[in-house]
Order: C-alpha cells, then sequence, then structure tokens
C-alpha cells in the first residue's frame, strides 16, 4: 500500500458470481493499482474468463462489491466508463471486427467516445502508425490473418485510450511471429493490466505479480513459487531502461 | 383481374412489411420479440382517426399519431424493456403483450369496439393504366413504405448509427465492450420501430378507411410470420416476407374466397418453413445480420 504503488485502478471486494446457480467466483478480492501487471493463471473453467467480465460488468456479481476508478460499480450505465477506461481485448479477434476496413474498425471505439468521424479517423490513424501497421488501414479486415486481426483488435482497443487492458489468453493461437510482436508492443505499454494465460514464459515477460484461479477462487502470490518469473522480470525491466 | 389483385397485394403486403421490419429491428437487434408493436400500429391508425375527427388536418392527425406512438414506444423501451436487462427474456415479451392490452383496452374506452370508419383522402384521384385502377393513396403509401425501408437499409449500412446498431445485433456484448451507449441506442431502436409500426397503421388507415381497436392482431401475426418466412433477423427478408403474405391474402382471397384465407395464408407460410427452415432470405451470416 505504498504511495509508489499508485491509485487503485480496480477494486474487487468479496464477490461472488452464480452463473445457472453454480458458483463461478467464491469471495474474489483483487486490487488493480497504477502499474500492475497481474498476471492470473489457472486451469480451463477455474473462472478466469469470469473474473473479467464481473470487472467489465458484462456478468453481474451476485453479492460484493466492484469499485473501478475511485466509484462503486452496479448499474450498465456505471460500468459504460470502466469498459472505455478498462479494455477487454477479445480472446476470438472476429469477435471485435466487424467494419469492412481496419482503419474504421479502430475508429469504432473512439467514435462511440463521441469524437467526431475526423477525430475519429485520425486516432485510429495515429494508433496503427504507432503499432507499424499503418499499412495495413485500408485492407479489408475479413481478409487479415489471425495474427494481424489480433493486433488489429489491439489498435482498436488502444485507440480508446484505456488505463487498464483486461487481456484474455492474447496469444492463444498466434503463430510465434505475431506473438513476439504483441509481446513488444504490449511490454512496451505504460499501462496497468491483466492478463489471462497459459503461456508462462509470456507471463513471465510481462507480469509484475500474479494470481491463480483454483475452484472460484483466488490464491495470491503465486509468482514467489516461481523464481523463474522473478528473473525474467529484471531482464525485462534492464531492457526497458536501455 | 390479377394485375389489379397484384395492385392490391402489394399494397396490403407493404403494411405487412412496415410491421415486420419493426418486429425485425427489435428482435434482430435488441433480441426483443415486442409485442406492443401490433398496439402501436393501431395507436397509428386510431389517433389519426381521433384527430382527424377533432377536426386536424391531416397532416396534423398524422404528425400527432406518430408522436404518440413514439411516446408510447419509449414507455414501452423504460417499463418492459429495460427494467428486464439480464433477467429472463421471456419477461419482456409479456409485458410488452401486456402494453398491447392496456393500448388496445384504453382505445375501446374511448372509442368502443366498433369500426371507425375513416375518412377518405385524395378520394377522387386515381391513376388508370387500361383496366388497371391505383388509387393515388394507394400509389403514395406504396412508394412511402418502400422509400422508407430503402432509407433505413442504407441507414444501417452507411452511418456510424447504423454501425452501431449493426453491431448489437452481431454482439451487444461486443457493442458495449467498444463503447456503445446501449442506454441511449436503445430508445432509439424503439422510437424506430414505432414509427414505422405506427406509420403502417395510418397507411392502413387511409386505404382500407376503417379503423379499430383491435386492427393492431391480425396484422401483428401476419408481421410476425413474415419475419419469420423471410428469415429472422433480416430486413430484406421481412419485406420479402411481407410483401409475400399481403399477395397471397388478396390472391387466396379473389380465387378461393374470403373464408379460407388464413388457412390459405398461415399454410403456405407453414410449407415454405418445412421446405426452408431458415426463411426465405435464409439466416443471413451472422457479419451481415441486418
Ligand atoms: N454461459 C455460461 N453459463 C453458465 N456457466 C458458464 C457459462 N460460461 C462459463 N460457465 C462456467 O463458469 C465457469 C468458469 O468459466 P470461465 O470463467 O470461462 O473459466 P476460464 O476462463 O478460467 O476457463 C466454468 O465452470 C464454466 O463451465
Ligand atoms: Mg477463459
Amino acid at each position: 500500500m505504498s504511495a509508489t504503488e499508485g491509485a487503485a485502478f480496480i477494486e474487487l471486494e468479496n464477490v461472488y458470481v452464480e452463473r445457472a446457480g453454480v458458483r463461478v467466483l467464491d469471495n474474489v478480492s483483487l486490487t488493480l493499482r497504477a502499474g500492475d501487471r497481474l498476471a492470473v493463471v489457472g486451469a480451463n473453467g477455474a473462472g478466469k474468463t469470469t473474473l473479467l467480465r464481473t470487472i467489465t460488468g458484462l456478468q453481474k456479481a451476485t453479492s460484493g462489491t466492484v469499485r473501478a476508478f475511485g466509484r462503486v460499480r452496479r448499474t450498465q450505465e456505471d460500468f459504460r466508463e470502466v469498459r472505455i477506461r478498462a479494455a477487454y481485448l477479445f480472446q476470438d479477434a472476429d469477435d471485435q471486427l466487424f467494419c469492412p476496413t481496419v482503419l474504421e474498425d479502430v475508429a469504432f471505439g473512439p467514435l462511440n467516445m463521441g469524437l467526431n468521424e475526423q477525430a475519429a479517423l485520425e486516432k485510429a490513424n495515429a494508433t496503427l502508425a504507432f503499432l507499424g501497421m499503418e499499412h495495413l488501414g485500408e485492407r479489408i479486415t475479413r481478409r487479415l490473418s489471425g495474427g494481424e486481426k489480433r493486433l488489429v483488435c489491439l489498435a482498436g482497443v488502444l485507440a480508446m485510450e484505456p488505463d487498464v487492458l483486461l487481456l484474455d489468453e492474447p496469444t492463444n493461437s498466434l503463430d510465434a511471429k505475431h506473438v513476439e510482436k504483441l509481446m513488444t508492443v504490449l511490454s512496451s505499454l505504460d499501462k496497468s493490466m491483466i492478463i489471462v494465460s497459459h503461456d508462462r514464459p509470456i507471463l513471465d515477460r510481462l507480469a509484475t505479480r500474479a494470481v491463480r484461479m483454483k475452484d472460484c477462487r483466488l490464491e495470491p502470490a503465486v509468482l514467489h513459487r516461481h523464481p523463474h518469473v522473478h528473473e525474467h522480470l529484471h531482464v525485462h525491466v534492464g531492457e526497458d531502461h536501455a | 383481374m390479377v394485375s389489379q389483385q397484384i395492385v392490391n397485394g402489394l399494397m396490403l403486403g407493404s403494411i405487412y412489411m412496415l410491421v415486420a421490419v419493426a418486429f425485425t429491428l427489435a428482435i434482430g437487434v435488441l433480441n426483443f420479440l415486442n409485442f406492443s408493436i401490433p398496439g402501436l400500429f393501431m395507436v397509428g391508425g386510431m389517433a389519426a382517426y381521433g384527430g382527424v375527427k377533432l377536426g386536424l388536418h391531416w397532416s396534423l392527425a398524422f404528425a400527432g399519431a406518430l408522436a404518440l406512438a413514439a411516446l408510447i414506444s419509449l414507455a414501452v423501451e423504460r417499463l418492459a424493456y429495460r427494467p428486464m436487462q439480464g433477467g429472463d427474456p421471456e419477461a419482456p415479451l409479456v409485458s410488452s403483450l401486456g402494453f398491447l392490452v392496456l393500448l388496445e383496452n384504453l382505445m375501446l374506452i374511448r372509442y368502443g369496439s366498433d369500426q371507425q370508419a375513416f375518412p377518405p383522402l385524395l378520394a377522387d384521384m386515381n391513376l388508370r393504366i387500361g383496366d388497371l385502377v391505383i388509387g393515388m393513396a394507394q400509389l403514395a403509401s406504396l412508394a412511402l413504405s418502400i422509400a422508407l425501408v430503402v432509407w433505413l437499409s442504407w441507414f444501417l449500412s452507411a452511418t456510424n448509427s447504423g454501425r452501431r446498431i449493426r453491431t448489437v445485433a452481431e454482439s451487444g456484448e461486443t457493442a458495449v465492450l467498444l463503447g456503445v451507449n446501449m442506454s441511449s441506442l436503445a430508445p432509439r431502436l424503439f422510437v424506430g420501430s414505432a414509427m414505422l409500426a405506427a406509420t403502417a397503421g395510418i397507411l392502413f388507415a387511409v386505404n382500407y378507411q376503417q379503423v379499430s381497436p383491435f386492427m393492431g392482431e391480425g396484422v401483428g401475426f401476419k408481421g410476425v410470420a413474415a419475419m419469420i418466412v423471410g428469415g429472422m433477423g433480416s430486413i430484406w427478408g421481412a419485406v420479402l416476407g411481407g410483401l409475400l403474405i399481403g399477395m397471397i391474402e388478396v390472391l387466396s382471397i379473389s380465387v378461393i374466397g374470403a373464408n379460407v384465407v388464413n388457412i390459405t395464408v398461415y399454410g403456405l407460410l407453414l410449407l415454405i418453413l418445412i421446405l426452408r427452415p431458415q426463411g426465405l432470405i435464409g439466416r443471413p451470416p451472422s457479419r451481415e445480420k441486418l
């Protein structure tokens, strides 16, 4: 709780979630502060995706408190701001992309935030340029490769200038080249993140701390049992300063 | 005369088409089978009748009827749709059905249950092509319905609001995650489908010169049938289904007789659905839902 840890962006307090009468999150508490990159590991069906859905209000907490960006969030209206400031990178890129061209897809979020057409397109162009993908702007989104689509999705959420990225298995089904590109981009970003992944090396490079979901509960400080992560973390920090 | 029947069938079909498109907007985008739509159709016809009877110019009476339907639809959104979000999907269906019954009974109290005669507009103006007689009101209605649907289709495919609506149709969750503001979009959609339904009600009143508190029910059923036969969630499917049902209805009345018209209409629809369960336009590929 030292001052250097920064303000809490997201705080869950004793959150319970039930889906179809079955408990999916069991007394989950979690704090994400500015600068945190929290890894969430755990077996399939442990509740990791549900955790992200609860933070964004897609899933209603049965009880407990979801606090985000300094306010308790309950209604859909409350969560609208959360979804813009804590952007969710879709697990399946095709779920996010539906515009004819890449540029339009990336401009969609900014448009919804109230930017006019001109400003939204500029924002989209700038974001694509930042990711080194300006050449893709006029391409037909549907015809991109899986890896390119994932990066376009990332551009789409980054264009909304979120404080927090919620990444659900971001490297799933990506080829090595695009994993590398995605990792380079993510580790260069000055944003808080929650990263759900099975990919140990990825977490080693990105995460600053970790939790494990097991039987619908969160277990803290799992990274301590994996000294590897610390080694890599230091390397990663070194790169950042280089 | 067959060509006259075809014109009449198109006219009736264009009314079903507007109602079917109103249903399609509600179910395709919001996943809500909105049974207040037949009520809004009726409000269009009855309120226009009430306005004209009060001595208003027809244009004012029509505008008033549309405005009333829009307000009622906003109330449906607020009271039937919004509170039920995240709950049982059947709940808003039932509460919107409640609105239909409520509207019918309010009109019943005000105007009684009889058919009321709607005064003819543009009565003496007919277009004659050979033996074919097309009333100007009929022609204007047909043109207006088609223009409305073409405009709607353009709006959905070419504007930013349309893109938002298509995203919601695709996935409500995707849309809200990308910042679409559902609490402003949903009321607009309700107003949009109310406008379509009430316009259909007004056109019905003008063309068939009769209105009643229960005029929405038969049309509502045919609108839903048109939507299903056309292919759920597709606007052009609803257009095709509506025109087809209007045509079958008019032709079967003149060929077989009015007594069996519902049997022929629904029998044929059943046959179409047996042969093509996904509807005529089919379940559209998920990327081009509307
Ligand atoms: N739509 C749903 N309805 C009911 N239960 C669900 C639904 N989706 C997932 N679940 C259940 O919720 C639990 C957690 O799922 P999820 O959060 O997707 O896990 P993870 O992302 O860790 O694999 C699982 O037991 C799963 O079966
Ligand atoms: Mg998951």
